[in-house]
C-alpha cells in the first residue's frame, strides 16, 4: 500500500486530493505547511511520494523540499499555482520529479502520481530486464524483440507505423526530426503532400504515452522544425 | 466731441505760439547776445573806438590802394585823396614770384604820406631785409594773382591773363599817427560810430531781458504744450526721431544760412528784419511741431524706440535673444573678436615694422589659432558624441565633463541631466509595466487556490450519485463555468505578459511550412468533429519566417481553436500563404456561425473595451494574445470581416531561405534490427 503525504495549506484541497487519491486505493498523510510535511515525513518512513504546494506560509515549498532531499530520496510532485515557465523550473532544479499546475485536472494528476509512484517502487525493487534487447528513455521501455512498449511499466498498445516513429525517435533522444525525415526513414519514399499524416500519427503517439499530450514529457513538438524524444537518461 | 476737440486744438495753437515766442526771443536774444558780446561793447572808451574806426578805415583803404596797385595804376589814383583817412600812412611791398628771394627781389615799394599828396617810391633803397616789414602796427597780405581785389575777393576769378598766372604778392602796412589827438575829434565818422556803440550796448542790455523773458515764455510754453498733449501716435510719431531732428538742423542751418546771405547783401535794415523775422517764424513754427511731436512720443512711452540708441539697443537685444539667455557666452565672443581685432591691428603694424618678425609673429599666432580652435572642436565633438549616445538611447555613458571650458561644461552636464532623467523616465515606466504585469500575475495565482477548490469538489460532486436530474444539470453549468475561469485566469496572465512585452522571445529560423503541417496534424480530428474542411494552400515547400516556433504556434494555436469554436458546421476552412515585400503572410479564412456585429478592432482590443467583444465562450483573449505575441516577434495580426467572413491575416518577417536545416547534422538511419 502506497502512502502519500499531501501538504498544502488550503484544508479544502488536502481533503479533496485524499478522496482522490483514497479513491484510487492510496493512504494519505496530510500536512498544512512545510515544518509539519517534513515532521510527518520524518515520522514515518513509509511514505512513497509527495504532494508539496509551493506557496505556504513560513516554510515554502522550495525550502521544504530542499530540506526532505537532505535525507530522502522520495519522489516529490510540486502542486502550484505557479504557472510561469521560470517556476516550473526553479521547481524542478530543486528536485523535484513532476510539476502540476492549479487548478489541476484530478484524473491527470492520479496519472502522474501513479507514474511517479511505479518508477520510484521499480527503482526501489530493481528488478533488472537486462537480458532483453530494450531502449530506455525515462518511464518508456521499447522491446524491439517483442514490439512491446511500456510506459511506467504500464504497457501501451501502438500501430505499425506509431510503433516506428517512436523506435526512430527514441532510438536517437535529443535529434530533432523533421516530418519530411521521418516519412522517408518510415515508409522509405518522398513525401509527397503528406507531411500532415506524420503530424497526426505523432498526436496519437503523444495521446497514447502522454499523461497530458498537449504538455507532453517525452515527445515534444520543436515546431517549425519537426519533433524529437527528450533524453530523460 | 467736436467741441472738447476743437477746445484742445485752440489750447494746442496757443500754447505752440507761446512756446513759439519763448523760443525766438530766447534763440533771437541769445545769438544777438552772443554776437554783440563777442564786439566788447560795454566797456568802450572814446580812445579804443576811434582806435578801432582807424583799423577799419585803413584796412578799406588798403583794399582801394591795393586795387589800383594790382589793376597798374599806380601813378594814377582813380579815388580821391579826400576819401582816404587823413592820419594815416601807408606802406605797400609788391613781390613777383619771378624774382630771386635771395637778391632783392622786391621790385615796387610805395610809400603813402598821411596827406596822400604825392606818392614816393623807393624801390631801390627797399632792402628786403625782414625788419623792413616791421614798420607799421598793423598789416595784411595778400598772395594773390593780379586782378581786381574785389573779384579776387568775391573769388569771382583768377584767370586775369595768361602772364600772370602766378601774381604777384602783395604786403601791405599801415600806421596811425602816432601824435593824434583822440580826445576832441569832431569829425560826423567818429560821432556816428558812439551814436552806435552806445546804441548797441543798450541793445545788449535789452537782449539779456528779453533772453529771460522768452526763456520763461520758452518754459511755460514747453510745460503748458506737455498738458495739451495726448498720448495717441501717428505715423509722424513713428518717424526715426534722427530724420525729425535733421530736418530741424537742416532748416536751421538753412535759415541760418539765408539770415546770414540777407546781411551779406547789406540791404535796407527794415527789410532784413521783417525777412529775418520772417524766417525765424518759419523755423519757430517747424521747431514747435517737433517739440509737440516729441511731447506725444514721450506720453505714449514710444520715444526710445524709434531713436538710433532704441534702435541700436533693440538690435543688440535681439543679438542677445538669438544667442539664446546665454549672453555670457555672447559677451565672451564679442570680448574674443575685439582682443582679436587688437592681436591682428597689432601684428599689421609689425609687419609694417619688420617684415621678418611680423612673418614669424604671423605664424606662431596661426599655430595658436589652430591648437585653439582644434580644442574647441574636441570638446564640441564630445558633447556632440554625449547627445549621440543619449539620443540613440544609451543612458549609461554620460559625457566626461573633466577639463571642460565652463560653456561646454555646462552644456554637456545639462546632456548628463537629460540623460539621467530619460533613463529614470524609462526605468520608471519599465518598472510600472513590471508592477502591472506582475500583479496580475499575483492575484491570478490568489484566484487559482480557490478556483482549485471548486473545481475539484464539483468534479467529486459530478461523481456523486445525486438521483437528481436538476442538481446533474446544474453541475453541468458550475462545471463549465468554473473551467472557463480556469482558463480565463490563464488567459489573462498570459494576455498581461505578452501585451507588456514581458515576453523574451527566441527569435530563430522556423519553417513555416512544417509548422503548419505540424498544426493541421493537431486540429485535423478537431475539425473533423465540427465537420469542417481543412484546405491548406501554401506557396512553397519550405517558408522560412523569422520567429520564436514556440510562441508562434501560440498564435496559430489560438487561430484554429478559434476557428474550431465558431465556424459554421460543415463549411470550408482556407489556409493560405504568400509572400510581399519581404513578409510572409499566413492567411486564415472561416465562415462564422453567428453574424459578425463586431468591428476587427474591438476582437483583439479585449482589455480596452470589453462589452460587446465579451461572449459566454472562452476567455475571449484568444485574439488579442495572438496579436500580441505577433508584434513580439516582430508581425503583425491583422482581422478581416466581410459579412459572415472571419479574415486572419498573420504577418510574418521573411528569412533567408540558404542554409537549409543544417543545425542537427543528419545522424545515421535507424539501423534495421
Amino acid at each position: 500500500m502506497n502512502r502519500i503525504l499531501v501538504c498544502d495549506d488550503e484544508k479544502d484541497i488536502v481533503s479533496a486530493l485524499q478522496i482522490y487519491l483514497g479513491s484510487d486505493g492510496y493512504e494519505t498523510v496530510s500536512a498544512h505547511n512545510g515544518v509539519e510535511a517534513l515532521e510527518r515525513l520524518k515520522e514515518d518512513e513509509n511514505i512513497n511520494l509527495v504532494l508539496l504546494d509551493i506557496m505556504m506560509p513560513g516554510m515554502d515549498g522550495i525550502a521544504t523540499l530542499t530540506k526532505i532531499r537532505e535525507f530522502s530520496n522520495v519522489p516529490v510532485i510540486f502542486l502550484t499555482a505557479k504557472s510561469e515557465d521560470t517556476d516550473k523550473i526553479l521547481g524542478l532544479n530543486v528536485g523535484a520529479d513532476d510539476y502540476v499546475t492549479k487548478p489541476f485536472n484530478p484524473v491527470e494528476l492520479l496519472a502522474r502520481v501513479r507514474s511517479q509512484l511505479r518508477r520510484y517502487t521499480q527503482f526501489g525493487s530493481s528488478i533488472a530486464q537486462e537480458a532483453k534487447q530494450t531502449i530506455k528513455n525515462g518511464g518508456i521501455e521499447i522491446d524491439d524483440d517483442s514490439k512491446r512498449v511500456t510506459v511506467d511499466g504500464e504497457v501501451i498498445s501502438l500501430t505499425k507505423t506509431e510503433y516506428e516513429i517512436l523506435l526512430l525517435l527514441a532510438k536517437n533522444p535529443g535529434r530533432v526530426f523533421s516530418p519530411t525525415e521521418i516519412y522517408s526513414k518510415i515508409w522509405h519514399e518522398n513525401i509527397s503532400g503528406a507531411e500532415n499524416t506524420i503530424s497526426v500519427h505523432i498526436r496519437h503517439l503523444r495521446e497514447k504515452i502522454e499523461i497530458d499530450p498537449g504538455n507532453p514529457r517525452y515527445i515534444k513538438v520543436v515546431w517549425g522544425h519537426g519533433y524529437m524524444m527528450e533524453d530523460k537518461k | 466731441m467736436t467741441e472738447t476737440k476743437n477746445k484742445t486744438l485752440l489750447s494746442k495753437v496757443i500754447a505752440g505760439i507761446v512756446c513759439m515766442l519763448g523760443l525766438m526771443m530766447f534763440l533771437g536774444s541769445g545769438i544777438g547776445m552772443l554776437v554783440l558780446g563777442g564786439q566788447d561793447l560795454y566797456d568802450i572808451s572814446g580812445e579804443k573806438l576811434e582806435r578801432r574806426i582807424d583799423g577799419l578805415v585803413a584796412q578799406r583803404d588798403l583794399y582801394r590802394i591795393l586795387d589800383d596797385l594790382s589793376h597798374g595804376r599806380d601813378n594814377d589814383f582813380r579815388f580821391n585823396a579826400e576819401l582816404l583817412s587823413p592820419n594815416l600812412q601807408f606802406r605797400i611791398v609788391s613781390v613777383s614770384p619771378y624774382a630771386d628771394p635771395n637778391e632783392n627781389g622786391y621790385t615796387d615799394v610805395y610809400y603813402y604820406d598821411s596827406d596822400y599828396s604825392e606818392i614816393i617810391y623807393e624801390t631801390d633803397n627797399f632792402s628786403g631785409k625782414e625788419n623792413d616789414f616791421v614798420w607799421g602796427h598793423e598789416g595784411y597780405y595778400y598772395s594773390t594773382p593780379e586782378g581786381d581785389l574785389w573779384d579776387i575777393l568775391l573769388d569771382r576769378s583768377y584767370c586775369y591773363g595768361e602772364d600772370n598766372v602766378l601774381g604777384k604778392e602783395y604786403y601791405a602796412f599801415y600806421e596811425v599817427a602816432d601824435d593824434l589827438d583822440y580826445s576832441n575829434r569832431e569829425s560826423d565818422l567818429y560821432c556816428q560810430a558812439h551814436e552806435v556803440a552806445s546804441l548797441l550796448a543798450a541793445l545788449t542790455r535789452a537782449a539779456a531781458i528779453i533772453f529771460v523773458i522768452g526763456g520763461v515764455l520758452l518754459v511755460v510754453g514747453i510745460v503748458s504744450m506737455v498738458k495739451v498733449t495726448g498720448s495717441e501716435i501717428h505715423t509722424v510719431h513713428k518717424i526715426p526721431y534722427i530724420l525729425v531732428l535733421t530736418a530741424l538742423a537742416a532748416l536751421g542751418v538753412l535759415i541760418g544760412a539765408c539770415i546770414a546771405a540777407l546781411f551779406y547783401l547789406r540791404m535796407d535794415l527794415a527789410t532784413n528784419i521783417v525777412l529775418t523775422l520772417f524766417a525765424v517764424t518759419v523755423f519757430s513754427v517747424f521747431a514747435v511741431m517737433c517739440i509737440y511731436n516729441t511731447i506725444t512720443r514721450i506720453k505714449a512711452r514710444c520715444f526710445w524706440r524709434n531713436t538710433l540708441l532704441g534702435y541700436i539697443v533693440r538690435g543688440l537685444l535681439k543679438i542677445s535673444v538669438i544667442a539664446g539667455s546665454n549672453s555670457t557666452m555672447l559677451i565672451k565672443i564679442l570680448v574674443g573678436m575685439g582682443l582679436l581685432t587688437f592681436v591682428q591691428i597689432a601684428g599689421l603694424a609689425l609687419f609694417y615694422a619688420d617684415f621678418g618678425c611680423g612673418m614669424f609673429a604671423y605664424f606662431v599666432y596661426k599655430i595658436i589659432a589652430i591648437a585653439l580652435v582644434f580644442y574647441l572642436a574636441v570638446q564640441a565633438k564630445k558633447v556632440r558624441d554625449g547627445m549621440k549616445r543619449v539620443a540613440s538611447g544609451d543612458l549609461t555613458r554620460p559625457v566626461d565633463t573633466k577639463g571642460m571650458l565652463a560653456d561646454f561644461r555646462s552644456h554637456a552636464e545639462d546632456i548628463n541631466n537629460a540623460g539621467e532623467g530619460i533613463s529614470l523616465a524609462v526605468a520608471e515606466s519599465i518598472k510600472s509595466e513590471r508592477m502591472k504585469a506582475d500583479l496580475i500575475t499575483n492575484v491570478s495565482h490568489d484566484i487559482k487556490t480557490p478556483l482549485t477548490s471548486i473545481i475539484n469538489y464539483v468534479d467529486l460532486l459530478k461523481k456523486e450519485d445525486l438521483k437528481n436530474e436538476k442538481a446533474d444539470e446544474y453541475l453541468e453549468v458550475l462545471d463549465r463555468q468554473s473551467a472557463r475561469l480556469k482558463k480565463l485566469t490563464e488567459d489573462i496572465v498570459e494576455a498581461s505578459k505578452a501585451s507588456t512585452g514581458n515576453i523574451e522571445m527566441n527569435i530563430e529560423r522556423v519553417d513555416l511550412a512544417v509548422l503548419l503541417s505540424q498544426a493541421s496534424g493537431e486540429f485535423e480530428e478537431k475539425f473533423k468533429t465540427k465537420d469542417l474542411e481543412f484546405i491548406k494552400t501554401l506557396h512553397a515547400d519550405n517558408i522560412y519566417v523569422n520567429a520564436d516556433g514556440r510562441y508562434l504556434w501560440r498564435i496559430i494555436d489560438n487561430l484554429l481553436r478559434n476557428i474550431h469554436k465558431y465556424a459554421k458546421n460543415g463549411t470550408r476552412v482556407y489556409l493560405d500563404t504568400r509572400e510581399k515585400d519581404g513578409r510572409v503572410e499566413v492567411i486564415f479564412k472561416n465562415i462564422s456561425e453567428t453574424m459578425l456585429n463586431i468591428s476587427p478592432e474591438e476582437l483583439t482590443e479585449r482589455f480596452v473595451r470589453g462589452d460587446r467583444s465579451r461572449n459566454t465562450e472562452g476567455s475571449g483573449l484568444g485574439l488579442s494574445i495572438a496579436s500580441s505575441l505577433a508584434s513580439g516577434m516582430g508581425g503583425n495580426l491583422k482581422l478581416d470581416i466581410d459579412g459572415d467572413l472571419f479574415k486572419a491575416i498573420l504577418d510574418l518577417e521573411k528569412a533567408e531561405p540558404e542554409l537549409p536545416e543544417t543545425e542537427v547534422p543528419a545522424l545515421e538511419a535507424p539501423s534495421e534490427e
